[in-house]
């Protein structure tokens, strides 16, 4: 790399000392102005290309006198005529000696062979590269292809493998947040720095010989299939000791060491459970795009309708998802129907991504719901909030007047302060009142550290945090159920710093 | 720097970028009996738990080290080492950084760290930060000693007018 470059331009300014003065006139002798008295001898300043030189005597010229100067001198002054000189018989290379042939770069075949295998190595390293990172589970192409996949990363235990076969909607809604509470736990000292959500830390599971009866896959409709497993064994191992926490949460929440029943294991045999059962194991399988991906969800509607005894729904008992206008709208709307206790609207506003799974099964949900359990209020006004968060916008409360019979009740949040009028009556409710009514009753013995009152500050503050979490699809806006759930606690917790958990992990203690 | 270390230099770097590259392409990443080279893991694991920040950055931009690697040489070719020398630096740290970082990672269940890629890789990147160090140093001294001689040149044609 320290060589000098056999091309003589250097982009970076850089003086190349190789650098060798042309042996070539720098312009043609016609371009020249006439050159009385002693012609200018040895190479010119500055040059066209060879093609508009003459050929190369020019050199000569500074090695060798000119006879044709001193004649110039001896004659009178003729009118300007542009020296030409006649061609020698035979043409120009064969005036004076003769010369070396121009070098040649015997150097650049060799660079642009370099340059070629770089190029076309790096692309090829990055095709390939590029390649492998987006080479996910794409589906497969038959339900029963897509549990094998799943069933041989199982058999592999490779947990990543079987995360990354997930329906891509269910992957994203329950992952992100399981994602993002373990983010948490390791900013508020719950978790080491090494813990995340794809290695499942704690739990090992793997597979063997697992075999399933292609002939009796049930078709549930034209996008779920459930798939049966008739042999093989699955073996867990659940040890709450290889769960990295921190020292420090140990010695709080386990002050006398972890439990003797901290640790699980066993394993299941697909033969016995079907012996016992009569049946196969069943295992749902979801077509999303025409690609069949293993669905937990699916699996987990199927297992509960088929132990209930009921039958796999039709598509009579389809529920088509139905969409709001804005993120405040789908969350009153659901407020509105959950009053009314109109389910079938509640699912027709779930998301037809993350819940597909309750639109298809939502007649059989709806017709199992017992008739009592209407509830009995009515929502007289409702103002929200929406804030976006991760993949997602979280809807929460700022206001809401609620009739019971009898009785009419609002609760507004009002930055750390909580506002609620019960029949007319109002109180205010702020964290420095509760903190006050902490020490007064249970702390009284020994009130609250400034450091406990911070965290349990930091806690309350987290309260108005708490929403429903929707998104948008096709222009509408729905709720998303099992992430507004695992979300709970990661909007809980947000506004808690440093060892604010802790500190409360130890208050409760108190 | 003698003759033969200038020769041995960028072919040093050339190895160092080469070995760095294969070296992403060993198993990175053991889930059970699984393994993965860096981008199947890095995919995957965007896929499932994402990175952030700075790390985010480096792991989404990690299937252009080839053509990183690339331009290095090509820039080299093109006669601009001390750019050429700057990029290979870049290069290296960046793959350093990713590979060291993996490294660090505890393992964690039946999910560990393959210790083949990255080892080979900080290998690869230690080696190339090295040749572009050198290079550097070779430049700068050229460059001091040129200067010098230019001075003394001016000089002596001073004294002759």
């Amino acid at each position: 790399m320290t060589e000098p470059p056999e091309t003589p331009s250097d982009p970076n300014g850089e003086p190349s000392p190789y650098a060798q003065p042309s042996p070539y006139p720098q312009q043609p002798y016609e371009q020249q102005p006439p050159q009385y008295g002693p012609p200018q001898y040895g190479p010119p300043q500055s040059g066209p290309p060879y093609a508009q030189q003459p050929p190369p005597y020019a050199p000569q010229y500074a090695q060798q006198p000119p006879q044709y100067a001193p004649q110039y001198a001896q004659q009178p002054p003729q009118p300007y005529q542009p020296y030409q000189a006649p061609p020698p018989a035979g043409g120009w290379e064969h005036l004076g000696p003769p010369m070396p042939p121009p070098r040649r770069n015997r150097r650049a075949p060799l660079i642009a062979a370099v340059a070629a295998v770089a190029v076309i190595g790096g692309g090829t390293a990055s095709y390939v590269a590029l390649s492998d990172s987006h080479s996910s589970f794409k589906g497969a192409a038959s339900p029963e292809d897509a549990v094998t996949s799943l069933v041989s990363d199982l058999n592999q235990a490779d947990l990543l493998g079987v995360l990354d076969h997930l329906a891509p909607a269910e992957r994203t809604a329950l992952l992100e947040p399981v994602t993002e509470s373990i983010s948490q736990a390791k900013r508020l000292h719950i978790l080491k720095s090494s813990a995340n959500a794809a290695r499942l830390p704690g739990v090992d599971l793997t597979a063997k010989n697992i075999t399933f009866d292609k002939s009796k896959t049930e078709v549930v409709n034209d996008h779920v299939k459930v798939v049966k497993l008739t042999a093989g064994t699955i073996t867990f191992n659940a040890d709450l000791r290889k769960v990295p926490f921190t020292d420090e949460y140990l010695k709080l929440a386990f002050p006398q060491g972890l439990p003797s029943d901290s640790t699980s294991n066993g394993t299941i045999n697909i033969a016995d459970v079907v012996r016992d059962t009569g049946e196969p194991v069943r295992i749902s399988a979801q077509s999303v795009n025409g690609k069949w991906y293993p669905s937990l969800l699916y699996t987990i509607a199927d297992n509960t309708v088929y132990s209930s005894g009921e039958d796999n729904p039709t598509p009579a008992d389809y529920i088509a998802p139905k969409g709001a206008a804005s993120p405040e709208d789908v969350v009153k709307q659901a407020v509105a129907a959950l009053s009314k206790g109109d389910y079938t609207r509640l699912i027709e506003l779930s998301s037809p991504d993350e819940m597909r799974v309750l639109h298809d099964y939502g007649g059989l949900i709806v017709k199992n719901i017992p008739a009592q359990s209407k509830p009995d209020f009515t929502v007289k006004d409702l103002q929200l909030t929406s804030r976006s968060v991760s993949g997602a916008t979280r809807v929460s409360l700022k206001s809401i007047t609620v009739d019971v019979p009898d009785h009419e009740t609002t609760v507004a949040i009002d930055g750390g302060c909580l506002m609620v009028t019960v029949d007319g009556d109002h109180q205010k409710l702020c964290t420095i009142d509760l903190i006050q009514k902490l020490n007064d009753g249970p702390f009284r013995d020994k009130p609250l550290t400034p450091v406990e009152i911070r965290a349990l500050g930091h806690l309350i503050e987290g309260i108005p945090n708490v929403g429903v979490d929707v998104t948008s699809t096709d222009g509408q806006w729905y709720l998303n159920p099992a992430r507004s759930y695992l979300d709970l606690s990661n909007a809980l917790f947000e506004p808690l710093q440093d060892n604010d958990f802790l500190v409360l992990l130890k208050l409760m203690q108190r | 720097m003698s003759a033969a270390s200038t020769r041995i230099v960028p072919v040093l770097g050339v190895a160092g970028l080469v070995t760095a590259l294969i070296g992403t392409f060993l198993p990175w990443l053991r889930s059970g009996q699984v393994h993965r080279n860096s981008y199947t893991s890095f995919g995957l694991l965007r896929r499932l738990i994402g990175f952030h920040g700075v790390a985010e950055v480096l792991i989404r931009a990690w299937p252009l080290l080839g053509m990183a690697c690339a331009l290095v040489v090509l820039v080299a070719v093109a006669g601009l080492l001390r750019a050429a020398a700057l990029l290979a630096l870049l290069v290296g740290a960046w793959s350093a950084a990713i590979a060291g970082g993996a490294l660090a990672h505890d393992p964690v269940g039946n999910v560990r760290i393959d210790l083949l890629g990255p080892i080979v890789t900080v290998i690869g990147a230690t080696t190339t930060i090295a040749a572009a160090i050198l290079t550097l140093i070779s430049q700068v001294r050229y460059q001091t000693g040129g200067t010098r001689r230019d001075r003394a040149t001016g000089d002596a044609e001073r004294s002759e007018r």
